[in-house]
């Protein structure tokens, strides 16, 4: 289980993420939402220590940093690496050893090419299969969906209930409600930097319902097109 | 939308030329150094390769036109001419590729002319503006099997990178094994090292850091372990040749190994000592002290090792 208690985050003066409080239980996926720049992002690299803050993340699994699999928004790759060397790498980190990594290669990819050279799908989906063979207890999925095509997204839902099953705990953030109906059992909304309290499946439309309510900065009209 | 607009072009492109000075004060920030010691630093360096080539270098004013239309190459990589044509209309576009690489070729060509070679430098010029107008392909993806695949990444990409730098290398060293040179065949080993030394000392993005589930000392001791393993390969049809042609001249070779693999090991230790950023100027200096003296590595050492496992710990929490 994963406790986070009076979080607070800023960047200099503005504040960016504001006494949060939230829990994650093991075998179940928790959605976050939030406009773009809400503080998603943000608030799981909080979790994953890869940015400084105030307040607590506590972890029943030991040190979360070496059991979590962080998927990023955009993954990026080093130039002059296959896709195959990427995935080496990821296991090395970790200590996993894999003698081939062709019964791995769920997605197809064409692991002998650079992956700095895939499409934006692919690099999600290696980044993804780079995670996966880590056997974290943990995952953490930014935006999964973004730029993947239809049956990898499929994949993609499969392999979240499959970690499901296994009572790993998922955190993803996604913009398309339809995939977080699917795949989560919790929501949590992030606004002007705080987060709501836990939304249970069945309530989900009432933030997607919030989220397009919510006005805009600026009118289309007053755009000089 | 387009970056430029299309009424008052001289305007847009003045914005265009400013950006680019306010990147170059922010690098030069970045690196610790003020803007004008940057441009100071960056003359001294022409005027120094300028100097060498008209001193030590046969047919200078063809090498020196050579350095200079493979500097305004860089300029027109493929990626980069990509970015300008989608933001610029084409007369735009021009005129910036004209202008970027006319301003490159001038302080060349100006040289050229005070050497007298006046064909040369107007051949040089009329090249370098030519080239303006033409993207040009700078990166290889050939997908090269390598012996490093078991523990990417430094050596993985490195060597591709390189790879014509080492065959160059290789290439001098057989002239050298043909003419009985021992001290440039082990010269060019040691470069070798020096080579590799290179891709070790450029930051890699903080989750490829991150993604280990070691502290920092037994982070620094993997890559370690990886230097060891890895660091001779680029060089060993060096080392071979050494061993066999100057069979007496094998403890010399053996003092070059051990410099070479120090040469990776405080590179990559100025690295980490920096990290996540850039190594500073004031490490660069004392890396290359190391280099012309390597004693002084012994130093070095313990200072960037002490230093790396502190900037380590705040990512991988020790």
């Amino acid at each position: 289980m994963i406790k986070v208690v009076s979080l607070n985050k800023s960047y200099g003066k503005k504040k960016i993420l504001e006494n949060v409080h939230l829990s994650f239980e093991p075998g179940k996926v928790y959605g976050v939402v939030g406009k773009n720049g809400a503080g998603k992002t943000t608030l799981f690299k909080c979790l994953l220590g890869l940015e400084h803050y105030e307040g607590t993340v506590e972890s029943t699994f030991g040190s979360l940093k070496n059991t979590t699999g962080y998927l990023p928004t955009d993954p990026y790759f080093l130039s002059y690496l296959t896709g195959k060397e990427y995935l080496q790498l990821m296991c090395n980190a970790r200590d996993i050893k894999i003698s081939s990594f062709t019964h791995k290669n769920i997605f197809n990819l064409p692991l002998h090419q650079y992956a700095s050279t895939y499409s934006t799908g692919m690099k999600k989906k290696l980044a993804l299969t780079g995670i996966l063979l880590q056997k974290n207890e943990v995952f953490i999925l930014d935006e999964p969906n973004n730029g993947v095509d239809i049956e990898s997204n499929i994949l993609i839902s499969a392999v979240i209930q499959r970690l499901k099953e296994l009572n790993k705990t998922v955190i993803l953030s996604s913009h398309i409600f339809s995939t977080l109906e699917e795949n989560c059992d919790t929501l949590y909304y992030i606004k002007s930097g705080s987060v709501s309290e836990p939304i249970g499946k069945g309530h989900f439309s009432e933030v997607q319902a919030q989220l397009t309510g919510d006005e805009h900065g600026i009118s289309l009209k007053d755009f000089d097109f | 939308m387009r970056y430029c607009a299309h009424k008052h072009p001289p305007k847009k492109l003045t914005t265009y030329i400013l950006l680019q000075y306010k990147r170059f004060c922010r690098i030069s920030f970045q690196k610790g150094i003020h803007p004008i010691l940057a441009a100071s630093l960056i003359a001294i360096a022409f005027l120094s390769v300028t100097y060498v080539i008209f001193l030590k270098v046969r047919y200078p004013a063809y090498v020196y036109a050579l350095v200079g239309i493979v500097a305004s190459v860089y300029l027109s990589n493929g990626q980069r001419s990509e970015f300008l044509r989608q933001c610029f209309k084409t007369k735009n576009y021009l005129l910036i590729r004209l202008l970027e690489n006319g301003s490159l070729a001038l302080p060349f060509a100006a040289v050229l002319i005070f050497q007298g070679a006046y064909l040369t430098a107007t051949l040089f010029f009329v090249t370098v503006l030519a080239l303006a107008s033409l993207p040009i392909q700078t990166k290889i993806s050939l997908n090269l099997p390598t012996p490093f695949g078991r523990f990417p990444f430094e050596f993985t990409r490195g060597f591709r990178r390189y790879l014509l730098l080492y065959l160059l290398t290789y290439l001098l060293a057989y002239f050298g094994i043909q003419s009985n040179n021992f001290n440039l065949t082990g010269l060019l080993f040691l470069s070798t090292f020096l080579i590799s030394a290179t891709y070790f000392s450029i930051a890699e993005p903080v989750y490829y850091v991150w993604i280990y589930n070691r502290g920092p000392r037994h982070f620094l001791y993997y890559k370690l372990r990886m230097i060891l393993l890895y660091s001779i390969l680029p060089g060993l049809p060096l080392a071979l040749s050494l061993f066999v042609f100057f069979p007496t001249m094998y403890w010399l070779t053996l003092i070059a190994l051990l410099t070479g693999v120090s040469y990776i090991i405080i590179f990559m230790l100025a690295k980490y000592a920096s990290y996540p950023y850039e190594m500073s100027i004031t490490d660069g200096f004392i890396v290359a002290v190391c280099i012309f003296f390597p004693p002084f590595i012994l130093l070095a050492l313990p200072y960037f090792y002490i230093r790396s496992i502190k900037t380590l710990s705040k990512i991988l929490h020790d």
